[in-house]
């Protein structure tokens, strides 16, 4: 049985009820929606947007942010109605929102709530996760504070998440390390999100990551030393990359040699600093690889003279008489030894002219010197200028001796002993002129005093003096007999000719075979020039008597019967005592 | 008595639970579940529900005097039960924030809580049953005055309790309706 009814349907319970509506629908007039808040909305003044500058402006239309159930709008949508700027971020995949959007539907209520009253934030999200990347600051480098524990969002953010202030960081890090932070500040200025990412701390910076490796040198260079007065990443990615970028004030070149200092500097210092020249249009070669670059380079690199002259002017040693052409002479191992290919020159060196040094024959300089013997040799010249110029005749670039003259091409051949004959002896006074008779040059030389006059060559030739000849018969001493072969000074004693006297005893003292016995007669009574021996003797003999009387002695000689001399005779060379009239009989 | 209250503790311990999973949920993100959040909603339908339950399905067994849905102490037992667990589940739906007709809705039910226990403790001065049908002859011994007096405070009780629930129903249908209306699952 169910007489009774609901307790609900009472007279009481439907009066309650009629109440509860009726002061509900009171409340919901008079309190607007307010009744149906769960929370204060959030009253932080921020960019008017849509009239208002807060969610609490939007009084109680909670139709602003919510859409009834049969809406085909989401609050997401109404959020995007006003927070347009929002709407565009989620489409950009490089900004917050579009970043912690990506892949995910678009739900603003993920992130951000209301109704927490007038001051409460309206984001409320998991900041654990929280992909701070995204904000353009990765907290890679801000793990744990310098305290070493883990860092709280609010450590940096001290007035809500979504702002930030820099000079938290300066704060921190002037509290950690005052003196780097002041000097950092001061290179690179207060902005630190403008080159800092978080990523990096940028105190290791690894430079070989960008362009520009570091090495030698510039691994010791503050970052301010290069960045100067950098503010943005891009401040530091724009410095300049070349060496004039930052030496120009360096240069001890003082811009002569232009801007590429890495042809001869390295990063490891400015010295040593090397250049290959083999890469120029000068190569270096001998002493000229030892010599400081500014030596030749005294005004830069470009236009630099390649011409010897361009640098070794100052150093010439001929003062210039030599021209400009040095390299003809000398290499670049040294201006000695200097060479010349004098072959290819109108006077080719031969003899001694190779062992002259140069300046001797070139005293005023290559061009014009004289190719003539006495264009040098003139005060050289031993013949005091009397043989002329034409020292070639004689002489050879071998030297002066030994000196030879064809001289069967002049007047006067030589023969004999004139060939060996020095030729001063007859050049006495050059050759031009030179007599060509005897008597000019051999007049000391004359043994006869005169006596024969000049002309030599009557008797002499050219081979010996005493090879002469002299036809005697032209005299008045013919020679005959054994007077042909006599040697003249037998009879010319002293070289005197003139005056030699004719007769035999003048050259024939008496001999003492003749015992006096001849004195005063002349020696041609008995003898002849042929020889001494077979005189004729012509004159009375003495008889020759003896105990057997008187004989004829024909046939016997002189020295038969007077074997000592003629005032002694005796027969016993042909006769002995026995047999006295058979003598051997003689020839005399 | 223990025996008799077992409901309470029963209770109890669903209390304890729901709690640890509150606990539980509150320390794994770090804040109190929101009302309009997974757990905080689902607590709160499911606290509502059984406080409509409690609110009904009593009253309805007590109209129907039929054993065949069971004695009339177990669906009471059971009313005591939801009764108390709906309302626990509710308050933390609430999030501990108070203000508007959700506002209104937590303190009409707590008050209906503590009338509840009032009402109960009410209930127990008549003897009944198992059926919870009055013991006439236990009646029968109390004094004519107590019993009197037992029964005239239990129907101011009905009297008060019941225009509460209305009250309260009320307001928490009109809670649900404008959380339909403007924030229908907040899409």
């Amino acid at each position: 049985m169910n007489s009774q009814r609901l307790g609900c349907l009472s007279p009481l319970a439907l009066i309650t009820a009629t109440l509860m509506v009726l002061f509900l629908v009171a409340a919901e007039i008079i309190s607007g929606n307010s009744m149906f808040n769960p929370g204060a909305l959030n009253a932080k003044a921020g960019e008017p947007l849509a009239g208002v500058t807060s969610h609490a402006e939007t009084g109680k239309d909670c139709g602003q942010c919510h859409p009834p159930f049969w809406s085909t709008q989401t609050m997401t949508d109404l959020c995007q109605d006003c927070h347009t700027h929002i709407q565009e971020e989620m489409g950009d995949p490089t900004s917050l929102h579009g970043i912690l959007l990506q892949g995910k539907p678009r739900n603003c209520r993920s992130c951000h709530t209301e109704h927490h009253g007038p001051d409460a934030s309206l984001t409320d999200m998991s900041t654990v996760n929280f992909p701070h990347d995204s904000t353009g600051f990765s907290l890679a480098g801000h793990q744990t504070t310098s305290g070493g524990t883990p860092f709280s969002c609010s450590d940096c953010h001290t007035h809500g998440y979504s702002t930030f202030d820099q000079q938290i960081c300066i704060d921190c890090h002037r509290t950690n390390d005052k003196n780097f932070t002041d000097t950092h500040i001061s290179d690179f200025g207060e902005g630190c999100l403008a080159c800092h990412d978080g990523v990096d701390r940028y105190g290791n910076f690894d430079h070989s990551q960008v362009t520009f490796a570091l090495s030698g040198a510039h691994l010791q260079v503050d970052c301010s030393g290069c960045h100067i007065n950098a503010r943005t990443i891009s401040d530091l990615q724009n410095t300049s990359t070349s060496c004039e970028g930052c030496h120009l004030s360096d240069d001890a070149h003082a811009g002569k040699f232009g801007t590429q200092c890495g042809l001869c500097h390295t990063p490891i210092g400015w010295k040593p600093a090397t250049f290959d020249h083999s890469l120029a249009a000068f190569q270096l070669d001998g002493k000229h690889m030892d010599v400081p670059c500014e030596s030749c380079h005294t005004a830069g690199f470009k236009g630099t003279p390649t011409s010897c002259e361009g640098c070794h002017l100052s150093d010439d040693a001929h003062a210039g008489k030599f021209g400009t052409q040095c390299g003809l002479c000398h290499t670049p191992d040294g201006w000695k030894p200097a060479t010349f290919d004098h072959s290819l020159a109108d006077f080719p060196l031969e003899g001694k002219h190779m062992d002259v040094p140069c300046e001797s024959c070139h005293t005023a300089g290559f061009k014009g010197t004289p190719t003539s013997c006495e264009g040098c040799h003139l005060p050289d010249d031993a013949h005091a200028g009397k043989f002329g110029t034409q020292c070639g005749l004689c002489h050879t670039p071998d030297g002066w001796k030994p000196a030879t003259f064809d001289h069967s091409l002049a007047d006067f051949p030589l023969e004999g002993k004139h060939v060996d004959v020095p030729c001063e002896q007859c050049h006495i006074n050059g050759f031009k002129g030179t007599p060509k008779d005897c008597y000019s040059c051999h007049k000391q030389d004359d043994q006869h005093n005169g006596a024969f006059g000049t002309a030599c060559e009557a008797c002499h030739n050219p081979s010996d003096w005493a090879d002469a000849t002299f036809d005697h018969s032209l005299a008045a001493f013919q020679l005959t007999g054994a007077h042909v072969n006599v040697r003249c000074a037998d009879c010319h004693i002293n070289g005197v000719f003139k005056g030699t006297p004719q007769s035999c005893a003048a050259c024939h003292p008496d001999p003492a075979f003749h015992a006096g016995l001849f004195a005063g007669m002349a020696c041609s009574q008995c003898h002849n020039t042929t020889t001494w021996s077979n005189a004729n003797f012509n004159l009375a003999h003495p008889s020759v008597c003896g105990e057997g009387g008187c004989v004829n002695h024909e046939g016997a000689t002189c020295r038969d019967c007077h074997p000592s001399n003629l005032s002694t005779a005796t027969c016993l060379a042909c006769h002995d005592s026995n047999n006295p009239g058979d003598g051997g009989g003689g020839d005399g | 008595m223990l025996r008799n209250s077992k409901e309470i503790i029963f209770a109890l311990l669903a209390c304890i639970l729901i709690a640890a999973s509150y606990g539980a949920v509150l320390l794994y993100t770090n804040q109190i579940p929101a009302a309009s959040e997974l757990y905080g909603h689902t607590i709160g339908i499911i606290g509502f529900l059984l406080m409509l339950s409690t609110e009904t399905l009593y009253s309805l067994r007590k109209r129907t005097r039929s054993s065949r849905w069971g004695p009339m102490s177990t669906w009471l037992q059971i009313h005591i039960f939801t009764g108390i667990v709906g309302p626990f589940m509710v308050l933390l739906h609430t999030s501990w924030k108070f203000s508007g007709v959700a506002g209104v809705t937590t303190l009409l039910t707590v008050v209906i809580v503590l009338s509840g226990f009032i009402g109960r403790y009410i209930y127990t001065r008549i003897p009944r049953n198992a059926d919870g049908i009055e013991d006439p002859g236990l009646v029968g011994q109390m004094q004519a005055g107590a019993l009197a007096n037992a029964r005239r405070l239990l129907s101011l009780w009905h009297t008060v309790h019941i225009p509460i629930g209305v009250a309260l129903f009320v307001a928490a249908f009109t809670h649900i309706l404008g959380a339909l209306y403007y924030a229908t699952l907040l899409k």
